[in-house]
């Protein structure tokens, strides 16, 4: 059966830019998305979920809905690959608000382990090792 | 890059707003919206420029004065009722019923206007909406009847027996323009805030209700506290504790509600079934339970599920995976069971009705 363990990540701009991408992703497969990701940048960047959260499928998706509600008015440009970004936060000054919204909300979901961020390439199998088995 | 064109226009326009309210594409909030004017009172145009915000320019951009344009408008007549006929092919039966529920009702300064098709050739005006209107003024006694009516002037005999289907295919589709294209249906929120403002006794005890727990009244769950579904609202208001009084379960499901999960907006499937878990104390055993029933219960929700979606969703997951399809309960009532099985098999500290559908939580 489907593991319906989702991550909720924040991810900043390449350039470190103060805007920052709200996601989620299947943790099962979630090195296709942050593998796409990569791919866009090249050799000489790296794509990174500098913070994260880990869930189940209902409870990563309502964060991100109620994320989004919540900076509806941040979020400058629509259609496909813009209608996630924030624009005028970093992922950490971004963070005390997602963590006001996850407690509020009483969001079942756990931070992923500050030893595994920023989540790259590099360890993302660790990070689904570590939660799909728990 | 593709610039939010329609979002900047909206914010653009709520911007000038001292008092935020919602703008969507379905409903611009105009209860809120009306505490930007000191007399509450908002000047259509503006509301106008909230409607071009979110769906752009109209088709027309050139303003003009309808009334000076020939057989552009319909026309107003009080008419003879010996006068008004009914054509069956653009009206729907009458029922008798409709008539006598208007009746009761009846106030002449609220009736819409009936709207007709005038037939010069028989010089008589067949209704296309309005007919229970008309048959209720008959009723009144009186003698004249208003309408809108539109025709076609000046046409030949032939011309008359061709307009005859005409006037009948306008009349037909004004009939179903108004009645089913276009007609906005009036919905529980519209229906409850009428009901509101216009000072309906228990809808304002519904009112104090939510008031006392910071709740309120929305079309769309938005902000903490905002409830929506108006169904549920008005059950569990009416649930009568065994004094016969109503809305002391609904209180209590929202203290319940807002006390655990304080940013959300009302979940109707944790406060319908909290409502009824207080009934049945109530009924079964002869008292409310106690404080410390709704604190422990509250935090091994949220332990087990989290928010407040996802307690409901997953003690239906619950029911789901003890009966499979075989399972007939609604949901209300898998999350009532739901909930007290949760109390029985994991805390069960004090006496509880026992859940009307057991399954494994």
């Amino acid at each position: 059966m489907k593991n319906t363990t989702h991550l909720f990540y924040l991810m900043p701009t390449p350039d470190d830019s103060d805007d920052v991408k709200v996601g989620i992703t299947r943790l099962e497969v979630s090195q296709i998305r942050l593998g796409t990701y990569q791919q866009a940048l090249g050799p000489r960047l790296m794509a990174r979920w500098e913070l994260a959260w880990i869930g189940e499928q209902t409870e990563i998706e309502a964060l991100e809905r109620e994320v989004k509600k919540e900076f509806r008015k941040d979020i400058l440009y629509e259609g496909r690959g813009y209608s996630e970004w924030v624009s005028g936060y970093s992922a950490h000054t971004i963070k005390p608000i997602i963590e006001e919204i996850i407690d509020g909300f009483r969001f079942k979901v756990t931070p992923v382990d500050s030893a595994m961020t920023p989540i790259t390439v590099n360890n993302l199998e660790q990070v689904k090792e570590k939660y799909l088995n728990e | 890059m593709k610039i939010a064109t329609r979002k900047a226009r909206i914010k653009s326009w709520g911007e000038q707003f001292e008092h935020p309210f919602d703008i969507s594409s379905d409903a611009i909030d105009l209860r809120e919206m009306a505490n930007n004017y000191e007399d509450g009172l908002i000047p259509v145009l503006e509301i106008a420029e909230g409607i071009e915000s979110v769906i752009g320019q109209p088709l027309n951009q050139q303003e003009f004065d309808p009334r000076s344009r020939p057989n552009y408008l319909p026309k107003f007549e009080w008419v003879p009722v010996d006068k008004v006929h009914l054509d069956p092919r653009f009206q729907r039966d009458v029922s008798p019923n409709h008539v006598r529920k208007i009746e009761q009702d009846f106030d002449a300064r609220m009736i819409l206007v009936p709207c007709s098709v005038y037939r010069a050739d028989k010089d008589i005006w067949c209704l296309w909406d309005g007919h229970h209107t008309v048959q209720n003024s008959i009723r009144q006694g009186w003698t004249h009847i208003p309408t809108w009516f539109t025709t076609v002037e000046h046409m030949t005999m032939d011309e008359i027996a061709q307009a005859k289907d005409a006037l009948s295919g306008l009349a037909g589709r004004s009939f179903l323009s108004i009645n089913k294209k276009n007609k906005r249906p009036v919905d529980n929120y519209d229906a409850f805030m009428i009901l509101k403002e216009t000072e309906d006794r228990e809808t304002l005890s519904i009112m104090n209700i939510l008031d006392s727990h910071a709740c309120q009244p929305r079309r769309h769950k938005n902000k903490p506290g905002d409830v929506t579904h108006f169904t549920a609202l008005w059950e569990c208001y009416d649930m009568q504790n065994q004094a016969g009084i109503k809305g002391q379960y609904l209180s209590r499901a929202l203290q319940f509600h807002r006390q655990h999960w304080p940013r959300a907006s009302i979940e109707a499937e944790i406060m319908r079934p909290m409502c009824r878990v207080y009934q049945m104390f109530d009924i079964q055993l002869g008292s409310l339970p106690s404080h410390e029933f709704d604190r422990v219960l509250g935090e091994k929700l949220i332990e087990m599920f989290g928010s407040a979606e996802s307690v409901q969703l997953g003690l239906k997951n619950k029911y789901l995976a003890h009966y499979g399809d075989t399972g007939r309960d609604d949901n209300p009532s898998q999350v009532t069971s739901g909930i007290l099985n949760v109390y029985k098999q994991h805390i069960n500290e004090e006496r509880s009705p026992v859940a009307p559908i057991p399954f494994t939580v």
